[in-house]
């Protein structure tokens, strides 16, 4: 009797223990459950992608390739961006097509070449799964709808803020071993001869505007971009300034993931003629060649890669 | 009677310089803070001995330029807004100068006027190293 005593006491401690441990995995948070909503497939039509399959965690939530295939490998014609560093941005997506992070959020899944779930159909499921109904009424006291999803998905994204890079040492805390004397050279450089900075200035290094940068020719480079939204013939070939932050982790770069190097970027902008001879509209700042040396190339480079936040920098030097 | 005057001047210019080295009250780290519905934010700016100063926000630099300090008028250049370009704005300290409101006297660059005129920038200590 004793033994079936011990035995229901100690089955039932385990039961009881192995709910709390369940219990305390459940979110809590608007952030926390916008990041397992963030890896969760539910969010696609045909169960097989999530957000983190395009923007993946180890690469600063970017991809590694040009352009990202979508439900049953369909592809847009876009690079997919670095969701990192977005809480104090001005306009999401390469046209600026959302302007808030909510927004922003819930595009993807119903693109039918990205995740392509109508948002109705997303609702129903996560309605229809316990997990989720549970953990949207512990968080808003709502069941799962459009607007707490889009909350949620974004006080996740608003989380993935990086401010501790070898840079951000050496300007905050006046800490002169944090970054190389290349990368001191690279930051004059970038403020000055290199003319990248008049773009690519703000907290993350991209400033609120849309830019053509030359990559839109009309015959090879046919996205027009911003246009696409304004209707303007003013907007055409003109993207969202691209921020800096982990930059070094996120090729291919620019809107079609043409360049796969910094190098390429870099050798782009101090000559665009020599790689795109015929584009149209191309901003006044690019319409002469920098005339960059070797040494000064890399010396951008190496101001770049002082971008990367901390956490990453293990990852990029293996 | 010359050597007198040359002493005399040397010693005025030590002292003068020390003088303005020394008292630049700018020098330091300075704050200012507030709530988005996106968030908080917070702007620092650290004014240094060389004449250098760099602006943050969250934590991330997001300019660096150059300033100088006369009397109660702040010079400031960044190449946001063109490097060469000085805007002035007048110094107003309060308590132990531990906050400093600054209030425009000339800027053409409307980006740095909407983030410093009349703005009040709270003190902070001295980092640690």
């Amino acid at each position: 009797m004793k033994k079936l005593y011990y035995f229901t006491f100690f089955a039932a401690f385990v039961i009881i223990m192995s709910m709390a441990a369940f219990n305390s995995s459940e979110p809590a948070t608007k952030e926390s459950l916008g990041e397992m909503l963030f890896s969760d497939p539910i969010l696609s039509g045909n169960r097989k992608i999530s957000c983190s399959s395009c923007h993946k965690a180890e690469f600063a939530f970017a991809d590694t390739i040009a352009i990202s295939p979508g439900v049953s490998g369909r592809t847009g014609t876009r690079n997919a961006p670095s969701v990192m560093n977005s809480a104090l941005q001005a306009s999401f997506f390469w046209d600026g097509r959302a302007s808030t992070l909510e927004e922003q959020a819930l595009l993807p899944v119903a693109n039918p070449v990205e995740m392509n779930l109508p948002i109705a159909l997303a609702i129903k499921r996560l309605n229809r799964d316990k997990k989720y109904r549970k953990a949207f009424y512990r968080v808003f006291n709502q069941y799962p709808n459009a607007t707490n999803l889009a909350l949620a998905l974004a006080a996740f994204e608003r989380t993935l803020e990086t401010n501790n890079s070898p840079f951000d040492d050496w300007r905050l805390t006046d800490n002169e071993n944090a970054v190389s004397t290349s990368v001191k050279r690279g930051f004059l450089l970038f403020n000055g001869k290199a003319r990248c900075f008049q773009c690519h200035f703000g907290p993350d290094f991209n400033n609120s505007e849309f830019r053509n940068i030359g990559l839109f020719d009309g015959k090879l480079l046919t996205d027009s971009g911003r246009a696409v939204l304004t209707k303007k013939k003013t907007d055409l070939g003109k993207f969202k300034i691209g921020p800096l932050r982990n930059i070094a982790l996120t090729a291919p770069y620019m809107h079609n993931g043409r360049f796969k190097t910094l190098r390429e970027v870099i050798d782009y902008y101090n000559d665009p003629d020599k790689v795109v001879p015929h584009s149209i509209g191309r901003d006044p700042l690019l319409s002469t060649p920098i005339n960059l040396s070797e040494q000064e190339k890399e010396d951008i480079e190496e101001f770049l890669k002082s971008l990367t936040d901390k956490r990453f920098i293990k990852d990029l030097s293996s | 009677m010359k050597k007198v005057f040359f002493a005399t001047m040397l010693a005025i210019s030590i002292i003068n310089f020390s003088f303005t080295e020394d008292t630049n009250p700018l020098i330091g780290r300075w704050e200012w803070s507030t709530k988005h519905v996106e968030g908080p934010l917070t702007i620092l700016a650290v004014f240094k001995t060389n004449g250098i100063y760099d602006g943050f926000a969250n934590k991330k630099n997001f300019v660096t330029g150059t300033y100088q300090v006369k009397h109660d008028t702040l010079f400031i250049a960044d190449p946001i807004c063109n490097a060469k370009y000085n805007a002035t704005y007048k110094l107003k300290f309060f308590g132990k100068q531990d906050s400093v409101q600054f209030n425009v006297i000339q800027d053409t660059c409307a980006q740095r006027r909407k983030g410093i005129d009349g703005f009040v920038y709270k003190r902070l200590p001295a980092a640690k190293k």
